[in-house]
């Protein structure tokens, strides 16, 4: 049998980050001749035709190619060195454990054994690809020796091109309101409540007529989710739209009506919704904290603060001067070259087979 | 096109929050208390809760008096008896509505937990037989290569 190159990863969902890069990892190899197939252990029903479970996988040699993605804890993390083959691992980060012990306990226990397969797979790994330099520091921090290069994950693009929910766009378009943007998941580590108090301070000093989007759903997290709804209430901001889970149409329908994209998140890996945003030619003021600074790259408007006043006074600056804004949009559509399909997939390519060839 | 100075236009906005007097609210989000974090399963919370249930779910009228002095005891007791009439059928009706809700419940935990249970075994099944296929899958390829010689 010749060579194989295989992914494997713990869990493949509908529209995650990582499951979509495997998604389009998987494509790129069979475009370009590779046998290859997925395993996962948790595989999402719709993805059935396409994943294989990893139970069936069968014995690896030692010219197969063992891609593995690493983003959370699982036993798979310790499997790994069992298995024939080279390893290279794709790091996507875990997030601190510390960001949900307040809030969930089974998510804390879950980060932290992820942090700790992190620790284990620095002997394993015999190459890496990293989706930032963030997430290279941490390997290395984690004593991974082996070469590793940076990769932003695939996005596709393509799928941003369907059509929005009309719904959505005709009840809130032109109706002369500002909308303010954040797209990710309900997490303390995304720091929504620092979005909220940021966005009551635009509406009541700079702009009444204005609204907040926070698109996300906040599964597993109610209670930090049912923290920030008593902290808008408190607050006595108007205008703050929590949507929960939403289908990809409607998530499109907000892109589409956001003028400003406002992101305060403390700990990202690489932060797909910031690359989204440039798509959309959505401004982004953001705090460049962690794996934000990479993905900006100087681009947007990066903040080192996260004053709530001055990030305010800062949309505000945004939203009115035209070509301040005209510049911003121009940056950012320099920098999305940089993951564009075709060009994260020859260097992916690339990688792998210098990888192979070593 | 111009290169823009964040820093100036910080710098800008400072100064005008300043000259406005614009001010930051008294609340801050940690002053938001949390609630208890939300376990993984629902089975052992339901379980916990049904502990607690299964203990106090009848309203129990023959509490004794503990305060108050001998004459004070006695009049409550008169008092008690001259409006057991009326709370009574209410008390009565809770406590049976109560006993219901309760039995309900704990058929719906004992079943949930069978189905946990049964979850788990469907689990280790799946893995028993991806074993036996790729088992299956390596003999069938050693017959083949021995028909091949």
């Amino acid at each position: 049998m010749g060579m194989r190159v295989l992914q494997l990863l713990p869990t493949i969902s509908y529209g995650d980050g990582v499951s979509n890069d495997a998604l389009a990892i998987d494509n790129i190899l069979r475009e370009n001749g590779y046998n290859t197939k997925i395993y996962a252990e948790n595989i999402d029903e719709r993805l059935q035709d396409k994943v294989n479970t990893i139970g069936s996988l069968s014995k690896l040699t030692d010219k197969d190619i063992v891609l593995y993605h690493l983003s959370t804890g699982t036993q798979l993390n310790y499997e790994l060195e069992k298995l024939g083959g080279k390893k290279l691992v794709i790091y996507h980060n875990v997030t601190p454990p510390a960001w949900f012990a307040p809030y969930n306990h089974t998510l804390e226990d879950l980060c932290r054994d992820g942090l700790d397969g992190v620790q284990h797979l620095h002997s394993v790994a015999e190459y890496c690809l990293a989706d930032s330099l963030y997430n290279k520091e941490e390997l290395i921090q984690y004593g991974y020796t082996c070469d590793i290069d940076v990769l932003p994950i695939l996005i596709p693009f393509q799928d941003y091109e369907k059509a929005p929910n009309r719904e959505l766009i005709d009840k809130y378009k032109n109706d002369g309101y500002t909308n303010i943007l954040f797209t990710g998941r309900i997490a303390p580590n995304k720091k929504q409540e620092d979005i909220i108090e940021a966005f009551s301070y635009y509406k009541k000093y700079y702009n009444k007529k204005a609204r907040l989007f926070l698109v996300g759903s906040y599964g597993g997290l109610e209670n930090y989710y049912l923290r920030l709804r008593e902290y808008t209430e408190r607050l006595g901001v108007e205008d703050v739209y929590f949507t929960g889970h939403i289908s990809f149409d409607e998530i499109l329908a907000y892109y589409h009506l956001a003028d400003v994209f406002l992101c305060l998140s403390e700990h990202e890996g690489f932060c797909i919704p910031l690359v989204e945003a440039m798509y959309f030619d959505i401004p982004i003021v953001a705090y460049i904290g962690t794996g934000v600074a990479d993905t900006l790259s100087g681009v947007g408007v990066g903040l080192c603060t996260k004053d709530p006043l001055e990030v305010a006074g800062v949309m505000n600056r945004l939203v009115t001067n035209n070509e301040w804004k005209k510049q911003v949009i121009a940056g950012q559509k320099m920098r999305l070259k940089n993951f564009g399909y075709e060009t994260v997939s020859q260097s992916f390519l690339k990688h792998l087979t210098d990888f192979i060839e070593r | 096109m111009k290169e823009v100075n964040i820093e100036a236009i910080l710098e800008e906005i400072r100064t005008e929050i300043k000259d406005k007097g614009y001010k930051k609210a008294d609340l801050s989000f940690d002053d938001i208390a949390i609630q208890k974090p939300v376990e993984e399963s629902p089975v052992d919370v339901l379980a916990q809760e049904m502990g607690y249930l299964n203990e106090n779910y009848l309203h129990d009228t023959s509490i004794p008096f503990e305060a108050g002095n001998i004459v004070s005891k006695v009049m409550k007791k008169c008092i008690r008896k001259m409006v057991r009439f009326m709370f009574w059928p209410v008390l009565s009706f809770q406590n049976r509505f109560n006993a219901s809700t309760v039995a309900s419940l704990n058929i719906f935990v004992a079943r949930m937990e069978q189905m946990d249970r049964r979850l788990d075994k469907i689990e280790e099944l799946q893995k028993q037989i991806d074993t036996l296929q790729n088992r299956v899958e390596a003999l069938e390829a050693t017959i083949q290569k021995i028909n091949d010689v």
